[in-house]
């Protein structure tokens, strides 16, 4: 068999191969006469053109067995694909539906987990301030009877209105970056509708 | 040779081929050939499939007016390598325990 025969019987049996895996083979087969010593050498190492194309096609098996059906789409498989969507549309409704339900679920726990983290927050502010008004009113009371009393009831009243004025602003922060937060998961997910309208 | 090559060790061979050094279709063929007799409609498949699964990248050097593809190991090739020298070893061991214990058996039976 000369390389152009060979050559030939290769590309006719490797027609139904998607055309960059038809070059790929083809290309290797040309490549390895040029490197042969001659071509009857060549040839006769490589064996039948048809035992080669075999062992390419049957490792191909998906794309081979695809490509017919590009060919010939027929009505049998348009009818096909109508029957699947009509059956599967219950199934993929409701999996939409499903996992609609599941994201507002997680939404409302991360809506709750977040008000159970700030309010604390808020409440310690509160009690701090409470503290200090207290503290400040007893010191104030105590300062005519016992003087050092008095002074050590107004710096701890001082203290406490530090620490609660220090809690104020870092619940402040806490708020701020939580509507951050907010802002970006509905910016994200309006972008993602505004994605799938396209 | 008595015993087939199968796939895997297929593999594994055209893999330790490219170990040493990047080679082309045809040298690749010739060792193969000389190594274990592989006929050459076996080894096209054999580095399209492994070039698929990643562990083989090509690159194509001109020489004298044409062109020649060679085939060059990546890490996942070397890695895949390293499973295969040690499956090797074991299945050897396994296999020699076998023939080995048939042995001792046949030459304690009366």
């Amino acid at each position: 068999m000369t390389r152009n025969e060979f050559m030939a019987a290769l590309r006719r049996r490797l027609d139904h191969l998607p055309p960059e895996e038809q070059d790929a083979a083809l290309k290797y087969y040309e490549e390895y006469f040029d490197e042969a010593a001659s071509e009857e050498e060549a040839a006769q190492q490589l064996g039948s053109p048809d035992a080669i194309a075999d062992r390419i096609l049957s490792d191909y098996a998906p794309p081979a067995a695809a490509s017919p059906k590009k060919e010939g789409r027929s009505a049998l498989y348009w009818t096909g694909i109508v029957l699947l969507c009509v059956f599967a549309s219950p199934f993929l409704l409701s999996l939409g539906a499903a996992a609609l339900g599941v994201a507002l679920g997680l939404a409302a726990c991360v809506l709750a987990a977040l008000i159970c983290v700030v309010v604390p927050f808020f409440a310690l502010s509160l009690a701090f301030l409470c503290c200090f008004f207290a503290l400040l009113w007893a010191g104030a009371v105590a300062m005519p009877a016992f003087m050092p009393g008095g002074l050590l009831l107004m710096g701890a009243a001082l203290l406490c209105g530090g620490l609660g004025l220090l809690n104020g602003v870092f619940t402040g922060y806490l708020c701020y970056w939580i509507g951050l937060l907010f802002k970006k998961i509905f910016s994200s997910r309006k972008r993602k509708k505004e994605a799938r309208a396209k | 040779m008595l015993l087939p090559v199968n796939a895997a060790m297929m593999d594994a061979c055209v893999l330790a081929t490219l170990e040493r050094e990047d080679a082309y279709g045809y040298r690749i063929t010739q060792e193969l050939s000389r190594g274990i007799g592989a006929s050459e409609s076996s080894l096209y498949p054999v580095l399209r499939r492994l070039q698929k699964d990643g562990c083989l990248t090509t690159y194509d050097v001109a020489i004298s007016g044409r062109n020649r593809r060679y085939y060059q190991l990546t890490p996942r090739g070397r890695q895949v390598l390293a499973t295969y020298k040690e499956e090797w070893i074991e299945y050897k061991k396994c296999i020699d325990k076998i023939l080995a214990n048939n042995t001792v058996s046949e030459e304690n039976q009366p």
